[in-house]
Formats: structure tokens, C-alpha cells, sequence
């Protein structure tokens, strides 16, 4: 891949040190070390606060292409679990010249190349890492492993806000609690592994069916829980019938009982809410 | 964390997934994803884009490119490249189902082999139906699309009297056994003159071979008729 340092945005020449020194560089570099010190302090600042480490990564790239007149920046990065991972200034697409990012180490490359003076690379980089790392785990703390779907906890939070918003602002929602019935039958019969993989299908089945803007969780081993912004309890049953026949699936969706209960019309207030769904469940379970 | 934040982890936690890119146009959301060459469960594509969809509110195209390792000898071939022979001249339909008529099948034009010749900028699909042979040709740069043109030019020369225009060609993943699997659009003037869309897919050994071989998987109910 040739080198151009003019070619714009091609970040195939900006492997570190490609670009050469710039004729200015030396008049420059004490404002530049101190520009590239904001940056790193900055990106070092934020990283145990911020609610996003990938809206960081992107936050420091495009502060150094602001700060340096750069025509572009880009980090590799390797994680355990998430596997190298390339971000570009401006979260854009990556341009057929930037092939060699793929295969690059990890490392922080910009167009031109930024001398070594005064800048800490390796402390960007780590930060950056730092900022993948703690999405990576957030995600992970927030969502079930096994279906993907939310957990227990997620769903408390996420129950809570769409409380807050209906009180607020009057917006409906239903809350669904549904609880397998032929999980044990399932595990005895087929062994623990089919189990879950009718679990793992099933979190599947409820992502297909759900509309942008719902949000569906695993809340124990056998029950999970949908909360479905405008939605009427009485569409509820076609949605999971929409579930039960979602195509594509190398097993049959296992039996599930549910209960609903709506928000505000029937309760305003989490216990109340769950009580309700929780004891049409059971009405449910008791009429099979 | 917003939702073009989760979006983008969730598609990074992917399994092959190296890079995601976003450009917000208008009325739309463009995902791009680069992709390794490993082998995945699920298919890449269908995966992100149920995933892209669930944290849209508008529409959503994702662009997944998979990258391969380079040939070792890719600077010394030749200019003429010949894809699949005699050895493997029936469509592999993804999705067919088995048991096909011999008699019926052999009614059906067979793909013997694509050529695809840059310097001149030439693409031939070679058909054979009932010891008849039959040579399309296309211009190689228009990619799929010539695979297309070709196939059809190479169907007229066995005397079927269709018209079918190539609306698209697009190469969707690999399967299992590293073949490529690649959807074709075809337009015809069906009866009444009214204009339909028949669609194609099937695997082949490259992206033209799968590209003329769904050509033929979306010409079969017409050519059954005219042939």
C-alpha cells in the first residue's frame, strides 16, 4: 500500500512515523505537547465516569484531529473477548485504504504522524482500553449471558423509568411476566445443555418479535419479563403468538404461562404492578 | 450510553467483528462491519442487522465486508480464470429440496463453467442442455451483474425466447464449505406485459459462479416453458 501523506483520509499511510517530521514541527511542539496533555488528561479524567468507554474512544480521536489539524486518526485495539477492534475518527467507515488497520498492532496511528515528543502514546492507548474494558464489563453486567436479554437487574431499572415516564408524562405500558413451563421437563429429559439452549432460543424469539423501543429481560431461571411501551393488554397474546412462530429455530418454542398488567390503568407503582402480572402468571400456569 | 453506543458494542462483541463504521444519512442508518475470515455459527449479516434493527427507529442497512487472507501466488496468475468444471455442473441450491426428477433436471440447462477474462474484459458462462452447448458473454467489469448478463445471453442461445433483465446480483456470505453464496434479481415482461421480479440464489465456488448459478435458479419455472 503506497504512502501519501496528502491523501486525505487514507489511513493506509498513517502508521506511525510514515509521515515524517513536519518543517514546522519544532516551532510548534510546546504548544503541541500541551494540546496532546489536554487530550490524555482529558480522555484520563472521564474514563471512570462516563457512561460510554466507545463515545470516549471517539471523543479522544476527534480531539487530536481537532486539536493537531490532523486528517485523520484511528486506534487498534486487542481485547481478550472482544478480539482486535479498529475505531476511526468520527466513527466513520473504514475506506479501502485503511486495509492495514486490520492487521496493525494495536497502537494509535494518525495522519500525519504526531512526533513522540511530549506525547504519552501509551497512556492514550491505555485509556483507550480502559474505555473498551469498562463497556465491555458494564455490558456484561447489565445482560443476561445466556440470552443476551437483560437481567434481573437491568429490568428493575429499566421498570422504574418507564414508571417514572408514565408518571410523568402519562406514556402506557404494558408489563408482561412470563415463566416457562416445561424447562424441568426439558432439562430431565434432554439434559441441562437443551435446556438452556431452549432458553438461549427463546431470548432469541423474544428479540424478533419486539418492537424497537420494548425491552425484554431474563429475571430467574425459567422467567422473564417484557415491558412494552403503548401496547394494550389485549394485544399481548397475538405478540407472543408472534414469538411462539417465529421461524428459524432448530427447536420448538418451549411452553410458557404469562400474566400482564398496565401501567398506569391498573397500577402506578413497581410492587403493585408485579403483584398483578405475577398473580394472572399463575392464573395462567393454574388453568394447564 | 446512547443508543448508536450500544449498537456499535453489541455489534463489536460479534464473533469476528473487528470494525464498525456509521454514516447517518438522511432516511437512513448505514452500519459497516468488517468481518475476519473466521467461520461463525450464525451468519454475520442476518445477526447484525436483527441487532441494528432492534436499537434503530429508522431504517437500518448494514454492509458487513469479510476479509480473507490474501493468495499466496494472487500477483503471478493468469489472466484467464476458470471457475468450476464438469466436476460440479449442477446448481447448488441453497434451500432446494432434494430429489429432484432426473428427467426433469435434465431438461435444465447445466452450468459447465465460468470464465472470466480481465485483459479483454470478457465473462463467459458456458451452459450445456441435453448435449447442446451454449457460450454468454458479458463485460467481466460489471462484476455479479456480468455473471448475469452473461448467463442469460448464454440461455437465449439455447433458443429460449425470454427477455429477463438483471435488476441486481449481490453476494451475501460464504456457507459452511467456504462456497459463496450470492441473490440475483431478475425483470421480465411476464404475460400481460406486466413487468415481475424473479429472484435467484444459490452457492458457487466464487462470486460469478454463484452469481451465474442463481441466474439460473431464478430463470427455472420460465425455462421449463420456453425450453
Amino acid at each position: 500500500m503506497s504512502q501519501t501523506a496528502d491523501s486525505g483520509r487514507g489511513l493506509a499511510a498513517i502508521l506511525p512515523g510514515t509521515a515524517g517530521e513536519q518543517p514546522d514541527a519544532e516551532a510548534r511542539r510546546d504548544t503541541r505537547s500541551g494540546a496532546l496533555r489536554v487530550v490524555t488528561e482529558d480522555l484520563a479524567a472521564e474514563v471512570a465516569s462516563t457512561e460510554s468507554g466507545i463515545a470516549l474512544i471517539y471523543k479522544a480521536l476527534d480531539a487530536l484531529v481537532e486539536q493537531f489539524g490532523l486528517d485523520d486518526a484511528a486506534v487498534v485495539l486487542e481485547e481478550p473477548g472482544i478480539g482486535r477492534q479498529v475505531f476511526c475518527a468520527g466513527r466513520r467507515p473504514l475506506v479501502a485504504d485503511d486495509e492495514e488497520l486490520l492487521t496493525s498492532p494495536p497502537g494509535l496511528y494518525t495522519q500525519p504522524a504526531l512526533e513522540e515528543h511530549g506525547f504519552d502514546r501509551s497512556l492514550m492507548l491505555s485509556l483507550c482500553v480502559l474505555a473498551l474494558r469498562l463497556d465491555v464489563l458494564r455490558y456484561d453486567a447489565w445482560h443476561d449471558p445466556l440470552t443476551s436479554l437483560y437481567d434481573r437487574r437491568s429490568f428493575d431499572r429499566l421498570l422504574e423509568m418507564a414508571i417514572a415516564r408514565t408518571n410523568r408524562y402519562g406514556w402506557p405500558f404494558s408489563l408482561v411476566i412470563l415463566d416457562v413451563d416445561d424447562l424441568k421437563a426439558i432439562n430431565d429429559a434432554e439434559g441441562h445443555p437443551a435446556g438452556d439452549e431452549a432458553l438461549r432460543q427463546l431470548g432469541e424469539r423474544f428479540r424478533r418479535a419486539l418492537r424497537f423501543g420494548d425491552n425484554a429481560a431474563r429475571i430467574g431461571g425459567d422467567e422473564f419479563a417484557m415491558i412494552l411501551p403503548n401496547t394494550e393488554a389485549d394485544l399481548v397474546p397475538a405478540l407472543l403468538e408472534r414469538v411462539r412462530n417465529a421461524p428459524g429455530f432448530t427447536r420448538d418454542c418451549p411452553r410458557f404461562s404469562f400474566g400482564v398488567a398496565q401501567c398506569p390503568g391498573e397500577a402506578s407503582e413497581i410492587e403493585e404492578l408485579v403483584r398483578i402480572a405475577d398473580a394472572r402468571l399463575y392464573e395462567d400456569k393454574g388453568q394447564k | 450510553m446512547n443508543s448508536l453506543d450500544d449498537l456499535e458494542l453489541e455489534l463489536r462483541k460479534l464473533p469476528g467483528v473487528h470494525a464498525a463504521g456509521f454514516d447517518e444519512l438522511d432516511d437512513m442508518l448505514l452500519v459497516q462491519l468488517h468481518v475476519g475470515p473466521e467461520r461463525l455459527d450464525n451468519p454475520v449479516p442476518v445477526t447484525a442487522t436483527r441487532i441494528a434493527a432492534r436499537h434503530s427507529d429508522r431504517p437500518v442497512t448494514v454492509e458487513v465486508v469479510r476479509w480473507r487472507p490474501a493468495p499466496v501466488a494472487a500477483a503471478a496468475a493468469p489472466p484467464v480464470v476458470a471457475i468450476d468444471l464438469e466436476a460440479d455442473a449442477t446448481p447448488a441450491k441453497v434451500g432446494s429440496a432434494d430429489g429432484i426428477e432426473e428427467e426433469e433436471a435434465s431438461r435444465r440447462p447445466r452450468l459447465l463453467a465460468v470464465l472470466a477474462f480481465p485483459d479483454t474484459d470478457e465473462l463467459e458462462v458456458h451452459l450445456i442442455l441435453e448435449g447442446r452447448r451454449t457460450i454468454g458473454r458479458a463485460a467481466a467489469s460489471h462484476g455479479l451483474v456480468g455473471a448475469v448478463e452473461a448467463t442469460i445471453d448464454a440461455v437465449k442461445g439455447l433458443g429460449a425466447d425470454i427477455e429477463p433483465r438483471a435488476r441486481w446480483a449481490r453476494a451475501l456470505d460464504e456457507t459452511d464449505d467456504e462456497r459463496v453464496l450470492v441473490a440475483v434479481a431478475l425483470e421480465q415482461d411476464d404475460d400481460g406485459d406486466e413487468q415481475a421480479l424473479h429472484y435467484g440464489l444459490a452457492a458457487g465456488a466464487s462470486p460469478i459462479d454463484a452469481a451465474a448459478r442463481s441466474t439460473l435458479d431464478a430463470l427455472n419455472r420460465k425455462l421449463s416453458q420456453v425450453l
